[in-house]
């Protein structure tokens, strides 16, 4: 039952800010459970697939997600994700962790100083996003109005994704982090669109890892299966919850969490 | 096809797998809950092969019922990948659809070389 509550949170957390759950679940299982630590990753890895599709289902259909973004990052992603895994035992994890913890932290800040910040203005669409029909819009709930945003930074945002594919199979992290970043900072999406669209993307990078736990025996049906349903049901109202807050308002969630997570990537890095 | 009606597709399709998966891995829990917390498997262990899946499901073996539940999951996002690529080719946005091809074959890559962290 505890296991079922703390998955609703992961899921409310995951759906509502793009970091798709597993930043609640290892932690909690491992530290606080006793759950080995493969299991908890192999859990916490179904989580991020269940965290994405209940709440990415909610995101496409209001509009806030967007598909062809998604669909244009989503190789970048999964060949880092895949040369990452590739790399794996010969990479320095010590000084990547660091780095990568550094990293968010620097985004942590930047994001910080943009906490007022609701949608960037005057973007100037990238030729390649005008020509796919990149740029879109939605309806703001919380705003009460419909929003039009340009996709600018094509290049550094799959770039971006890359990195945070390849950080994502050469730490066994899910990179969520650096997904929103990437789509927030370098693309100028809104907020809003960022999450949403990470969520999206999140639950194809994570079905590559996820088929080698199942098939290699790692999923513990005991624990995933309560963390699934738990999460299915906190990404859902994660997702209603997000429609209906201000973009400033995520951005301010984001910020301390994001600081956690780095502050987090230090500590293991700096403990390995 | 036009884009709304694809964006609708995609959202029915993750909304339908979502409930789907979370129904067989539910029924997979409460028949093992019925029986006294028994998976009809030693712990730890659950079938991985669609064979053994289809057999466990065949004696009503509640780990069997969860495994399929797990892959109807891990199923979903690669089947909107799928989706999206034949709604790209339909709309004969042929860029697109190469993009989501590419991602499926790394995803396929990814599996057959088992080195996913």
């Amino acid at each position: 039952m505890l296991l079922f509550i703390i998955s609703i949170f992961a899921g409310f957390i995951g759906a509502l800010l793009g970091l798709g759950g597993g930043i609640v679940i290892t932690p909690v299982t491992t530290l606080f459970l006793g759950v080995g630590i493969h299991e908890a990753i192999g859990a916490s890895i179904v989580a991020v697939i269940a965290t994405s599709c209940s709440s990415a289902s909610a995101y496409v259909h209001d509009n806030v997600a967007n598909i062809r973004i998604a669909s244009f990052l989503e190789f970048a992603t999964t060949t880092g994700a895949l040369i990452g895994a590739l790399l794996a035992s010969g990479a320095p994890a010590k000084l990547l962790t660091i780095i990568y913890g550094l990293f968010l932290l620097y985004s942590a800040y930047g994001m910080f100083q943009r906490r007022k910040q609701e949608i960037d203005r005057d973007v100037i669409p990238h030729p390649l996003a005008t020509r796919l029909g990149m740029c879109g819009k939605y309806y703001d709930r919380a705003l009460d109005k419909t929003i039009d945003y340009n996709v600018t930074g094509l290049e550094e945002g799959f770039g971006i994704m890359f990195g945070a594919g390849l950080m994502s199979g050469l730490l066994g992290i899910g990179s969520g982090a650096l997904k929103v970043l990437g789509m927030d900072a370098a693309m100028k999406l809104p907020m809003k669109v960022s999450t949403a669209t990470s969520n999206l993307m999140m639950g194809a990078t994570a079905a590559v890892s996820a088929g080698y736990f199942f098939s290699k025996g790692l999923l513990q049906p005991s624990l995933a299966g309560p963390i699934v349903l738990g999460v299915f049901l906190g990404a859902r109202l994660g997702s209603m919850a997000m429609t209906r807050i201000q973009s400033s308002t995520l951005r301010k969630i984001f910020v301390p969490i994001l600081a956690i997570t780095a502050l987090q990537m230090l500590y293991k890095g700096l403990h390995l | 096809m036009s884009e709304n009606r694809l964006e609708l597709l995609v959202a029915s399709f993750l909304w339908w797998g979502t409930i789907l998966s979370a129904l067989i891995i539910g029924t997979g829990m409460a028949l093992a809950l019925f029986q006294g917390g028994n998976t009809g498997y030693p712990h730890g262990i659950y079938p991985t092969s669609p064979i053994g899946i289809l057999h466990g499901i065949q004696e009503l073996r509640p780990g069997a019922i969860q495994s399929l539940g797990f892959v109807v999951l891990i199923g979903i996002p690669v089947g909107r990948i799928l989706l999206l690529s034949w709604g790209y080719l339909l709309r004969k946005e042929y860029f697109l659809m190469v993009m989501s091809w590419m991602a499926l074959g790394v995803i396929a890559t990814g599996l057959m070389l088992g080195v996913a962290h």
